[in-house]
């Protein structure tokens, strides 16, 4: 067994680690990522973020996503599988959008990829009526995202929902995915990592 | 299997995703599916003239002689160029280049450092005043097609198959060194044959020369015809070593440099000499590390406390060099060569003096102490 991002191999040292494996990252590799853990408030809602978003861990998107390394999809959540999986545990996973080009040339969802593994039922409900990434778009250019964020149509939303990213930034995506469920869906938010400069209404 | 990129042959690193198998080794130069056919990279053709040179100055009939068995060796095989530092490598490479483009062919040249890139990018466009020369490294990658390319190791994986002629500048350097994925690209780059520009050949070099499949071409002299600065071993406790650090810095009023193994010795180290004299320091965490360098190099007679950074590409004039804790495992005899070869390495300061402070008698600083003597025993 090796870690996921450095190759190194990785022993088993607490009979723990033996009988159901702990992680897929070796320990160092893992310290790296500065743990947050904490449930916040977003618009009104509960917003649960595992980490900040600090080099390591975006490096890591970055090659998960960018470089399209389909082998670290387990390295986001696998710490936390069990505790997610109680936390959210009735509700359904709502996968927020990403660009369709790049979905193409990747040949695979980033995001459902990440929450394969949770045993919860998944959907991508929404789409962007419009290309655009949000790199290296201004905070005021991506709150304009709100509005370009649709519904697919012909899919029935389930009652309790998750809606789930991998890194929050503004939250703009967020408010425009909220902003598009029905009035009366049950909803919590997660995001794997909160990049914590410019968070506004985030408390 | 085998990644067509970084020539990778360990299945542990082979990941079956949704578009089929692809090498994680080399993963972060973007993904390479082993299905997909890679195409060479399309390069444009050879400007008519580029082959032109002129070296400013006379090489001695030592370098004409070398150089010119290079370009001879190249039809035949790949060829390492074991030249003591400051033997003026890059001149003697210069025939090989001209000949390589004469042929209408393609010739790169990687450098592991990005700076040295830079710099040697200034000379060789100077030396070929009809060739498109361009650079290719972290912050330049707007241009990347030339006659001539200048690129780091790392840069290499945009040249599937590019080149007719690699020269592989200092294999033995920081990051390239043991890094088998940079080598794999680096050989993937090529299609024709590759030269070898090195102080300091690793074993599988050495190795190949003598299987016959590398020719060895050795230089010992420098261009100046001085012997290499041979190092004088002193050993002793801490205390001793500090003590005899700062007598020989005193006895010197040239410019100095102290290598120290890691980044906090540095530190410490530079606050102690600090409290006798004044001292710079240049670390590979040093925001500004060519203003810095650059000072130095002006001041004459100023002492800098560096790591390894400067161990390689750096021509100070005049320079002594003092390796502290030269027994510390960080350095190899490689490194303790490249260091002891930063002093006297231009014409007006053909000598200098190099002292290893040891903590304990090391094999390693010996065989580099013995390796220099050898090469002037060989060159007299």
């Amino acid at each position: 067994m090796r870690c996921l991002m450095c190759g190194r191999p990785m022993y088993t040292t607490t009979i723990n680690d033996l009988f159901s494996r702990q992680d897929v990252l070796c320990a160092q590799c893992r310290a790296e990522w500065k743990r947050l853990n904490r449930t916040l408030r977003f618009e009104g809602k509960k917003l649960h973020v595992l980490y900040e978003y600090n080099p390591a861990f975006a490096s890591c998107l970055l090659q998960y996503k960018e470089c399209m390394d389909e082998a670290l999809k387990p390295v986001f959540l696998y710490p936390d599988r069990t505790a997610l999986k109680l936390r959210y545990i009735g509700r359904t996973i709502l996968l927020l959008p990403s660009e369709p080009r790049k979905l193409q040339e990747r040949g695979f969802s980033h995001l459902a990829g990440m929450f394969e593994g949770l045993g919860l039922p998944v959907l991508e409900p929404f789409y962007k009526d419009e290309e655009r990434s949000q790199k290296g778009h201004s905070a005021k250019e991506r709150e304009a995202m709100i509005k370009h964020i649709r519904l697919k149509t012909g899919i029935t939303l389930p009652k309790h929902v998750v809606l789930a990213d991998d890194v929050i930034t503004t939250g703009s995506t967020m408010k425009g995915a909220l902003s598009v469920l029905p009035e009366r869906t049950d909803v919590v938010l997660f995001s794997v990592a909160m990049a914590l400069r410019q968070h506004q209404g985030i408390s | 299997m085998r990644c067509p990129r970084c020539l990778n042959a360990d299945q542990e690193f082979f990941y079956h995703g949704s578009k089929g198998w692809y090498c994680r080794k080399c993963i972060s130069f973007g993904r390479a599916l082993l299905e997909e056919d890679r195409e060479p990279a399309q390069l444009s053709p050879i400007h008519e003239g580029s082959e032109e040179y002129s070296i400013p100055y006379p090489l001695t009939a030592d370098q004409k002689r070398i150089s010119h068995q290079c370009a001879e060796a190249i039809d035949e095989k790949d060829v390492l160029l074991y030249c003591v530092c400051g033997a003026g490598k890059t001149e003697l490479v210069t025939e090989s280049i001209s000949k390589m483009l004469r042929q209408g062919k393609k010739v790169g040249f990687a450098i592991p450092r990005r700076q040295v890139v830079l710099e040697l990018r200034e000379r060789l466009a100077g030396y070929f005043p009809y060739a498109k020369v361009i650079a290719v490294c972290g912050g330049h990658t707007e241009e990347t097609d030339g006659d001539l390319i200048i690129c780091t190791t790392h840069q290499t994986y945009r040249y599937y198959q590019a080149f007719d002629l690699l020269i592989l500048d200092e294999p033995d350097a920081f990051p390239f060194r043991g890094n088998a994925v940079l080598h794999g690209i680096a050989k993937t780059s090529c299609q024709g044959r590759m030269i070898y520009l090195t102080a300091t050949p690793d074993a599988i070099l050495r190795k190949r020369v003598e299987q016959g499949t590398l020719a060895c071409l050795r230089l010992n002299r420098r261009a100046h015809g001085h012997d290499l600065p041979v190092p004088v071993l002193e050993t002793g406790s801490l205390p001793v070593l500090l003590i005899k650090l700062v007598r020989w810095l005193h006895q010197h009023d040239s410019p100095r440099m102290v290598f120290v193994p890691t980044i906090h010795e540095a530190d410490l180290l530079q606050r102690f000499l600090s409290l006798f004299m004044p001292c710079m320091k240049v670390t590979s965490k040093s925001p500004d590390r060519d203003e810095i360098i650059e000072k130095f190099r002006n001041q004459k007679d100023g002492i800098i406390v560096t790591t390894t950074v400067m161990e390689r590409g750096v021509t100070i004039p005049g320079v002594d060099v003092c390796v502290f804790h030269a027994d510390h495992e960080v350095f190899d005899v490689a490194s303790l060569i490249q260091m002891a070869g930063r002093v006297g390495r231009t014409f007006d300061h053909p000598d200098g003096d190099v002292l290893f402070l040891l903590e304990e008698k090391s094999h390693t600083a010996d065989r580099c102490r013995d390796e220099l003597m050898e090469a002037n025993r060989c060159a007299a």
